[in-house]
């Protein structure tokens, strides 16, 4: 019996092989595209969860009336562990280091992390070679990740290998190897230990007073013990340390590590609007599955007469039909994870950045997910045909009728409509996500972003550089005594790459406050002019360098912050009281420096005459309109002639800026990827509704035509019906589109507006497709000879 | 006696008014007839004969099959009771286009749970009395109408039933066609004692028969 329902099922197939394409393809694709946000959004909520003590790690943050801040003074952990026997472990990462480091052959510029012993107790990274276990004590021991292990050792073994320090005699050995997972808030290429930090940069020990703050801070505490238990102890660390003693009004919180992703990392606009596309895609696939199998099913009505009146039972007409739905499910969802592991998530991967893997789910829950798929699909797509038919005579399915045909129809119409509305919401959605991308690379960046050539000087590579200062040297003037250069200058900031590097300043005389926080940045001489930032007020650091020492140039914001109108040698202090002193001797306009999704922030930028340009990260230069290609060329040349063999790093000025923009690229691209993919699985889905509509109305087509209906009028009746539902759905849809929009743009502190002609756009497409699917369909209706289709009777 | 039928009513309502399909009918078939039903379109032809084959039900009246009341019986005894004893022949033959002769042969075999070597044994003996098996593998739609209709007896007979329903079974063959498919029925009812009730337009194919009902509007005449 098995064997004579499975025969039946493959030559129906093959009968019918489009309405079967149709239907795996689109109930595949559909899974596949469900799985990979699910594995996204499943990768993201369960951030850190391979950490055993999740539950019971804390980040230290610091809030001040300012704002709330992940870094922390230095010193706060020793004092912590010392004062409060509560705290079973902790540890400071301290991020901001970072030289040579050689293999061999490999040598590479690596941001080096130091971290306190309790490091590896706190956080549970899986070790691939070495263990845990005092990895770090030793002196002048690292651990390090996977990627970097391959990046200088091969397939080899890491562990006992040792890497160069710079040029000097010093070496740190390899004492570990960890497989950091993808999910993970903490992510490191290379640590070492605190000791071996202070000793290779001394200046480290500088930073870590009860002033400055550059470093995480992270606490273990026991099972069951609430921060709040240790909140008294930790207001008197602050009496007693924090600077002014005994005035500072800082407050110390312990953010449950278990909360920390979502609270501060990961953008949960993003997964919802993430979670909604997965749910929309794999109920418009499901239910267009069930749909497109019910009528496939019904249309075999006659078939199921004859075989009840040759003797088959109700219960083996409900296998066989729910055999087949369970195999053609059971097709898609393999169709589905092949899809899925050889192209999309590959793409995903590619497009996000990431490495995941239908292995980063939890198994158990896979296996539910795709069984749950699985069964709703295999049982509903079998019950509902089930239920007309034991309605009905059997007489009447030998003439091919089945009952109940309006209550089927509802479900299909809100079928399609709930699909209409989903892919208008993401048409509309891509729209305006475009369109925000657009605006803010459209934005006046208020510098020359066109002309400006940005090389970097690659201090890390050069063994003596003095040497190599001074060829930098002879780089510079040449270039400036080219005609198509207008300016050369050395600088540690461009636009997309200022430091996070904040200070507390003090006006002197009259000012609209009393204190303000300025984003720090250095620069040399003819910064403002080489980017080509508009100078409002005052200089733009094009004295001599003599007449530069303690000055500063700020941008419009900080003026308007403070109330000053223009640069005249106002006095600013900082830190604290007696701190350094700065004139303010120019104004800036509010270039971009950084994505104009956030908004300008104070800026202060400081002079440097530095002794060895390679103290500097980058050689700026700008060239005369239309000669930006001769230029770097000429840079080429000059760096070619001076350091041979060495590349040249080169980029355009607005490049780094435009990094900020690329995570809304992606989204975009996401998006669209995603509303393509509605629109072709409500193809489908529409596609079966129309074929259905246009069998049900055969006769009535026929009998309207023998009556001298033409087939432009017919079309016109049979698509009326659908362009109802195309304008109910996008009635649906604006609202939804239009709060959801709303949301996302909260987040931007420089918005484009919502206009209508985004809706209707999206509306026009989605009716454009409608109509071309359904006319298809009622074409062929339309031209059938009525001859044929009224014969029946 | 095979079957009785006692005041046999069967209506529908329809705008506010009983329409009869069949009304008042009484009949008793004994084993071995061969009857023809005729009479004019709409006269309940093909109704008598699904409420025969009980396929359909009635309203009012007894339906005594085999000494079985089949108005008192449920709907899975009924069920059980004509596969059993009966078998379908139809107009447009019915035979399921994705299975090949053979396999439409064997269709109700596998769901009177006949083992696999024993249906393969009656398929066989069906192909060949019916002289088919040249024609075993192939699907319905390479076979003339006359051929299909002769595989619809052969699925009819293949289990041996007691009772044969033919509704218009040369209704879509040609003259030729048509005569060969009655040749046939006379055979079955003269040589094996198959019971055959068929329900046909032409005088011609009636008199094939032992004994005519007429009916018009639902009533024996």
């Amino acid at each position: 019996m098995l064997k004579h329902n499975l025969k039946l099922f493959f030559r129906n197939i093959k009968r019918s092989k489009a309405t079967f394409l149709i239907n795996t393809i689109g109930l595949g694709v559909g899974i596949a595209s469900f799985l990979v946000l699910s594995v996204y959004i499943y990768n993201d909520l369960t951030y850190n969860h391979f950490n055993e003590n999740l539950s019971n790690i804390y980040r230290v943050q610091e809030i001040y009336e300012e704002g709330t801040s992940t870094a922390t003074k230095g010193l706060l952990l020793p004092q912590m562990q010392q004062e409060i026997p509560e705290i079973v472990n902790g540890t400071r990462i301290f991020d901001w280091d970072g030289y040579r480091l050689s293999h061999g052959d490999a040598a590479f510029m690596e941001n080096v992390f130091y971290v306190d012993n309790g490091f590896f107790a706190v956080f549970s990274f899986p070790f691939k070679e070495g263990a845990a276990q005092n990895v770090l004590d030793e002196k002048y021991t690292a651990v390090i990740s996977k990627a970097f292990a391959k990046k200088y050792f091969g397939t080899s073994s890491a562990l006992g290998k040792q890497l160069q320090i710079g040029f000097d005699n010093t070496f740190l050995t390899v004492n570990g190897v960890v497989d950091i997972p993808e999910n993970s808030s903490v992510k490191f290429d290379i640590v070492t230990s605190y000791e071996t930090g202070e000793t290779i940069s001394p200046w480290i020990k500088e930073v870590h007073d009860w002033y400055n703050t550059f470093s995480e801070t992270y606490v273990l505490l026991p099972e069951g013990t609430s921060p709040l238990t240790i909140e008294n102890k930790l207001k008197n660390i602050v009496k007693a340390n924090f600077l002014p003693v005994g005035e500072n009004t800082t407050k110390i919180n312990l953010l449950p590590f278990s909360e920390y992703h979502a609270a501060e990392e990961s953008n949960q606009t993003l997964i919802i609007i993430l979670a909604i596309i997965a749910l929309g895609i794999i109920s418009i696939a499901v239910v267009n599955f069930i749909n497109l199998t019910i009528v496939n099913t019904l249309s075999r009505t006659r078939e199921i007469g004859v075989k009840k009146v040759h003797g088959a039972t109700k219960i083996q007409v409900i296998w066989q039909i729910m055999l087949e739905s369970s195999v053609m499910g059971l097709m898609a969802l393999l169709f589905g994870i092949f899809l899925l592991s050889t192209f999309i998530l590959p793409a995903f991967n590619v497009l996000f950045d990431a490495h995941l893997t239908l292995q980063s789910f939890n198994p158990y829950f896979l296996g539910l997910l795709l069984f749950g798929i699985w069964g709703l699909v295999g049982i509903c797509s079998s019950i509902v045909p089930s239920l007309l038919w034991s309605r009905s005579k059997l007489v009447a399915h030998l003439q091919g009728k089945y009952t109940s045909k309006s209550k089927l129809g509802f479900s299909k119409h809100s079928s399609v409509i709930i699909q209409f509305v989903v892919a208008i919401v993401l048409i509309s959605g891509a729209i305006f996500v475009r369109k925000q991308i657009d605006f803010m690379l459209d934005k006046n960046p208020k510098f020359d972003s066109e002309n400006v050539i940005v090389a970097q000087t690659d201090f890390w590579k050069h063994k003596d550089l003095d040497i190599a200062s001074g060829k930098l040297e002879v780089i510079a003037k040449e270039l400036a005594k080219s005609p198509y250069v207008t300016s050369v200058n050395f600088t540690g900031s461009i636009p997309g790459d200022y430091d996070e590097n904040y200070n507390t300043f003090y006006p002197m005389g009259e000012s609209a406050v009393t204190d303000i926080s300025l984003r720090k940045s250095y620069v040399g001489k003819d910064y403002f002019k080489t980017l080509g930032i508009d100078v409002l007020s005052g200089h733009g650091f094009n004295k001599e360098p003599t007449a530069l020492k303690n000055t500063v140039v700020l941008n419009k914001t900080a003026m308007n912050q403070l109330g000053y109108t223009e640069a005249g040698g106002q006095i600013l202090v900082e830190g604290r009281e007696g701190g350094t002193q700065y004139r303010v001797v120019g104004v800036i306009d509010d270039f971009s420096y950084q994505g104009v999704q956030s908004a300008i922030q104070p800026l202060a930028h400081f002079f440097v005459d530095q002794e060895n340009l390679m103290n500097w990260d980058y050689l700026t230069v700008r060239s005369e309109k239309l000669a930006t290609f001769q230029v770097v060329d000429l840079i080429k040349e000059k760096w070619q002639e001076l350091f041979p063999g060495q590349t040249l790093d080169y980029f355009f000025a607005d490049e780094k800026l435009n990094v900020y923009y690329d995570e809304y690229k992606r989204i975009n691209t996401l998006i669209t990827w995603f509303s393509v993919l509605a629109i072709v699985l409500s193809c489908m889905g529409l596609f079966a509704l129309a074929s259905y509509t246009m069998a049900s109305r055969t006769k009535e087509i026929g009998i309207r035509k023998v009556n001298g209906a033409t087939i432009t009028q017919i079309l016109s009746l049979l698509n009326k019906g659908f362009v109802k539902w195309v304008f109910l759905a996008f009635a649906i849809a604006t609202p939804i589109s239009w709060y959801a929009m709303n949301k996302w743009l909260e987040g931007f502190a420089y918005k484009t507006s919502i206009d209508w002609q985004g809706f209707v756009f999206a509306g026009i497409i989605v009716m454009a497709i409608t109509l071309l699917t359904v006319s298809w369909q009622s074409f062929k209706a339309a031209i059938a000879n009525p001859v044929e289709s009224l014969r029946d009777e | 006696m095979l079957l009785q039928l006692k005041n046999i009513f069967k209506w529908v309502n329809s705008g506010g008014q009983r329409i009869f399909l069949l009304k008042d009918i009484n009949l008793e078939v004994q084993e071995g007839e061969f009857i023809s039903v005729m009479g004019p379109s709409g006269s309940g032809k093909s109704t008598l004969l699904n409420v025969i084959g009980m396929l359909d039900t009635f309203d009012e009246g007894e339906y005594d099959f085999l000494h079985e009341s089949v108005h008192t019986l449920k709907e899975k005894h009924r069920a059980n009771l004509y596969k059993e004893y009966i078998g379908f022949v139809f107009q447009s033959y019915h035979l399921l286009d994705e299975l090949t002769v053979q396999e439409n042969l064997e269709m109700p075999l596998l769901y009177k749970k006949f083992k696999g070597p024993e249906r393969k044994a009656m398929v066989a003996d069906m192909l060949d009395r019916f002289n088919i098996v040249g024609k075993k593998d192939l699907f319905p739609a390479q076979l003339s109408g006359g051929q299909q209709q002769l595989v619809g007896v052969a699925r009819a007979l293949i289990a041996n039933p007691k009772l044969i329903l033919a509704d218009e079974p040369t209704g879509n063959l040609n003259s030729q066609q048509s005569e060969e498919i009655m040749h046939l029925f006379k055979k079955l009812n003269e040589e094996d004692g198959v019971t055959i009730i068929q329900v046909t337009h032409s005088e011609k194919n009636a008199a094939y028969g032992s004994r005519i009902i007429n009916l018009l509007d639902g009533r024996k005449v």
